[in-house]
């Protein structure tokens, strides 16, 4: 496993240091290395990410890059091993994820899909999913920022249409 | 990424309930929601979990249905434990059920009723949301009992 380290620096212009293996978790940043338009000096700039939200993101690439390693070193690992495994990882996302606003949320996303981080995508919109599941349109509207555009006519015709799900 | 992207990747995530209910958070979600685009989307998500159920005659005038599938329970937002079981009683007793047809989750029973004359009766419902519709019967049926 190589070690080489990169640097990344943030929209607002904070650098971070990160080991190659775990910045390869970003498909952009794996291209960026394949083409060798990394030079080691220089870090990679990266406009549309603010420095906290990549704070997150380095974070999350890290501990799944330590996950990766694991795999390899306990191939034959048993079915219960591999069980345990995967909750270390459930917990640790959990935990992750729980400490966050929606609004940090909705930055992380948008962060993990300029920088192609599918398992991070997924996570983050499981988790939003979880937090809104049992909102009212209204809650997700404020949350999303959308403006109701039906008429009280066409929202009572939904409603009336779809009465087992707003009950 | 835009906004309606997040949505998209978002409302997969949910339970069918909370996806029909949020029809009606704006036009455009509901477009997205109605969409066949969103439906194929939403399906190949899981298409490799299902849900079955059974339907079990255990008394003469009561259906017992049978729900299985764990994590199809999740996604319709089904609260009940897998395996569960539930009834429904029809308007009279039976002596012979039948499923007909059973497309996009709605079900068609048949069943004969026991008295002399033996009426038959049309059930069509969604095991999954147990509500069930007796349809009346065309006149010219009616007429020839």
């Amino acid at each position: 496993m190589s070690s080489n380290m990169i640097m990344l620096k943030s929209s607002d212009g904070a650098s971070f240091e990160i080991e190659e293996a775990a910045a390869r978790k970003s498909k952009i940043i794996a291209n960026m290395i394949e083409v060798e338009c990394v030079d080691e000096d220089k870090a990679i700039p990266l406009q549309n990410v603010t420095g906290n939200i990549l704070a997150l993101v380095i974070e999350y690439c890290n501990k799944h890059i330590v996950d990766d390693d694991d795999d390899v070193a306990t191939e034959e690992a048993s079915e219960e091993e591999e069980e345990a495994k995967k909750k270390k990882v459930d917990d640790w996302e959990a935990e992750f994820m729980n400490s966050m606003s929606l609004e940090t949320m909705f930055e992380l996303l948008l962060a993990a899909n300029y920088l192609n981080i599918k398992s991070l995508i997924d996570l983050v919109c499981q988790t939003i999913a979880n937090n809104i599941k049992d909102k009212t349109p209204e809650e997700v509207r404020k949350i999303f920022s959308i403006e109701n555009d039906f008429t009280p006519e066409e929202e009572e015709e939904i409603r009336k249409e779809n009465a087992w799900a707003f009950g | 990424m835009d906004i309606l992207e997040v949505a998209l990747e978002v409302l997969a995530q949910l339970p069918l309930k909370s996806i029909t209910r949020f029809i009606s958070v704006s036009k455009e979600w509901k477009l997205l929601i109605d969409s066949d685009f969103f439906r194929d989307y939403f399906i190949s998500l899981y298409s490799s979990s299902s849900i079955s159920w059974s339907l079990i005659q255990t008394k003469p005038q009561k259906l017992t249905l049978e729900i299985v599938g764990q994590h199809g329970c999740k996604v319709l937002g089904i609260t009940r434990p897998p395996g569960s079981l539930v009834s429904f009683f029809l308007e009279t007793t039976i002596r012979k059920l039948l499923v007909i047809a059973c497309i996009d989750g709605l079900v068609l029973i048949n069943a004969k009723a026991s008295d002399r004359i033996g009426k038959p009766m049309f059930y069509i419902g969604n095991p999954l949301f147990q509500e069930w519709f007796c349809i009346p019967l065309p006149s010219i049926w009616l007429n020839s009992y």
